[in-house]
């Protein structure tokens, strides 16, 4: 893709073995991170986004989980050929993470200033530990927690869970990572609270020149976070562009549809939203064709038959969707019903900018 | 203007939390002094973050809970210690739809079942012919297919299961149906669907919804009245457009403000810190130690409701000793 990438996932497959069959938890997503953006993964639950992210880190479930296929490239070195040993100077140094719920992540039994402390251990070895303890109470103040001198001596079940998932900001910049994945950071905080971190997210990303990706269904905080969107549908990534750009018009027929499903707070109040019909594909049935075509309205013979490649615009932009493909009928292969995988179909080069 | 069904009257809700060691008990007010109408028909909302009593208030309203202040009028009867036979009818007319339809479904019991038990406890000379085919009708109501009758809902989708339980609270056909978070565990293109099939419902049986939810734009889409509650006290309420749209308590703004849109707006700084404080506060505003435009007055003395609004229409209320001018709303 662009140079300037800092990331990038090339048809990444993340299948999951279990008694029942196999899940195709993350089955060809492909998008890269620019260094210094803020890249929002958004998708509904199943969607392979939360599997994708703990692919980046090699930290998928094991031995249930198993990463098939693909690349994972940071800064041009992919992270898939490394060695778990290898792959311990990745996490935390370059790539750091926050996830979903904060006090899980945290230690219930140590402080909140060991915890701190050992993070930053980590990035210095060599400092005594009063300069630690200083460096802590300064991380803590950093990330806006008043009283941070007392404070260190707290254990994470007397933070509220605001504060707690300030904590594991603070820790994940500690070492300062190059990209910081944030997976679902705010579901489990209040509105008021989520607004101030994800304002605090945006100051430490300028502040530390990182990239973030940004994981969560809702488009309202992709909207005002993120610079760009990757939308998956059912493991594979369906659409990328500009934030601004694509929830003004979005190009794939899910992307519209999840815009269009939720209601709005400014504007003109509508009685009916608008239906997505059916419900999300099972990853366990490996279908040929696009996998939004059962719920899509403007599906055709072709997106029945065989999954679209994806379309590159000049910009960055892609989507995979045989609306944005010239010709598509064309395509329609004769032996379609007997094929059992069409997708890896090749990829498209638009010239033309969006 | 329909006849008021639910008239809830300064009902307070306070719980005593026992020390063992210590002589002294600490009283939480979960809900404090709270008054609002629900009109036949009408959709009545409630607003407000972890904590702020919404769902306490619901499960008074149920009876689920006994309020230690106050009245709950249904239908002009008190409520509020009802008992036996009379809370039995009351529960004929006012049923409810939880967050988590997992744990709302017994694990153990077959879709029919599920649908069918507030039927059986309510009338339960009930033929079982009869009761299959009311479990069918609704079932085809809410957008199942009659085959899933026999399923246990382990076998059922998220989206499913919050079908079945809305069919659960029809089946005795109920005026009023209190929400609870009803969409929030819901992926959003299944959260369309469920919030269509809601307003289509109210629209057909002419029923009342009291719906509880922390999404101001899931609010505002259903319900025509709205509370706004903080710490178990009302700090706003008014007709929803007029409290969304021209917001005057400083935390209705805060939330309004935090709540995120497709479009990138200017955030106006609110500098509100979290929502940590689990202390209770016997005298003041309870949003004071969090609200940037705080008095001294704000500590000392508990702002009541007081009519507010461009329009003063009477319905739009707010508590707050420091009031908002004309606040600037975003459109």
């Amino acid at each position: 893709m662009s140079d300037d990438s800092l990331l990038t996932v090339e048809n990444l497959r993340t299948y999951v073995h279990m008694h029942a069959g196999t899940v195709r938890a993350v089955d060809g997503a492909s998008f890269s991170i620019r260094r210094g953006e803020a890249l929002g993964l958004v998708g509904e639950s199943g969607s392979g986004k939360s599997m994708t992210c703990l692919a980046i880190m090699r930290i998928e479930p094991r031995p249930a989980a198993v990463i098939e296929g693909g690349r994972i490239l940071l800064e041009g070195e992919n992270l898939l050929d490394k060695s778990l040993e290898e792959m311990q100077q990745v996490r935390g140094r370059r790539i750091g993470m926050i996830l979903q719920d904060p006090l899980n992540s945290l230690n219930p039994v140590l402080t909140i200033g060991n915890q701190l402390i050992e993070a930053l251990h980590l990035s210095e070895p060599g400092a005594s530990k009063a300069d630690l303890r200083k460096k802590a109470q300064a991380a803590l103040e950093r990330v806006g927690i008043t009283n941070a001198a007392s404070r260190l001596d707290s254990y994470p079940f007397e933070f509220s869970g605001g504060m707690c998932q300030r904590v594991t900001a603070a820790m994940a910049v500690s070492r300062h990572p190059d990209l910081l994945i944030a997976d679902e950071p705010t579901t489990a905080l209040d509105v008021t609270t989520q607004a101030r971190f994800l304002g605090l997210l945006d100051e430490l990303r300028r502040e530390n020149g990182m990239s973030l990706l940004l994981v969560t269904h809702d488009l309202g905080i992709v909207a005002e976070t993120c610079d760009r969107v990757a939308v998956m549908y059912a493991g594979r990534v369906v659409e990328t562009g500009a934030a601004a750009q694509m929830l003004r018009e979005p190009r794939h027929p899910y992307t519209r549809a999840l815009m269009l499903a939720v209601p709005h707070l400014d504007g003109p109040r509508t009685r009916r939203l608008y239906q997505i019909p059916g419900e999300p594909p099972s990853v366990r049935a490996p279908s040929i064709g696009c996998r939004f075509a059962p719920r899509c309205e403007q599906a055709s013979d072709v997106c029945r038959a065989k999954y679209p490649p994806t379309v590159h615009y000049a910009n960055g932009d892609t989507v995979a969707c045989w609306l944005h493909v010239p010709d598509a009928a064309a395509y329609i292969p004769t032996d379609a019903l007997r094929s059992q995988r069409l997708d890896g179909a090749v990829d498209y080069a638009v010239g033309c900018g969006s | 203007m329909s006849q008021p069904l639910l008239e809830v009257r300064s009902v307070g809700k306070t719980f005593v939390l026992r020390h063992q060691r210590r002589r002294h008990h600490n009283v939480v007010r979960a809900v404090d002094d709270i008054s609002f109408v629900v009109r036949e028909g009408e959709s009545v909302g409630i607003a407000g973050e972890s904590g702020s009593g919404k769902s306490t208030l619901a499960r008074i309203i149920l009876r689920l809970d006994r309020p230690t202040d106050g009245e709950i009028r249904f239908d002009g009867e008190n409520i509020a210690s009802a008992e036996g036979r009379e809370l039995m009818a009351y529960r004929r007319r006012v049923q409810a739809v939880f967050q988590n339809s997992s744990s709302a479904l017994s694990p153990r019991m077959r879709i029919r079942d599920i649908i069918a038990e507030p039927l059986v406890v309510q009338q339960p000379e009930t033929t079982p012919g009869e009761i299959d085919r009311r479990v069918d009708d609704l079932l085809g109501r809410v957008g199942l297919s009659p085959q899933l009758r026999m399923s246990f809902p382990h076998e059922l989708s998220g989206g499913q299961k919050q079908r079945v339980a809305i069919a659960r609270s029809l089946i005795v056909n109920p005026s009023m149906l209190i929400l609870d978070e009803p969409v929030s565990a819901l992926d959003v293109s299944i959260r369309s669907q469920v919030l269509n099939l809601l307003l289509d419902l109210q629209a057909e049986r002419g029923l009342t919804y009291l719906m509880i939810a922390h999404d101001l734009a899931i609010l505002r889409h259903v319900t025509t009245y709205l509370v706004v509650m903080y710490l178990g006290r009302v700090v706003e309420q008014g007709p929803t457009e007029e409290v969304l749209g021209n917001p005057q308590h400083p935390y209705t703004c805060a939330l309004v403000a935090a709540s995120p849109r497709f479009e990138r707006i200017e955030k106006r700084a609110m500098a509100v810190g979290d929502n940590d404080n689990t202390s209770t506060i016997d005298h003041g505003c309870p949003f004071a130690p969090r609200c940037p435009q705080a008095e001294a007055r704000c500590r000392e003395e508990t702002p009541r409701l007081i009519t507010v609004g461009e329009h003063a229409t009477a319905a739009h209320q707010a508590a707050c000793h420091v009031l908002k001018p004309a606040v600037a709303t975003t459109h």
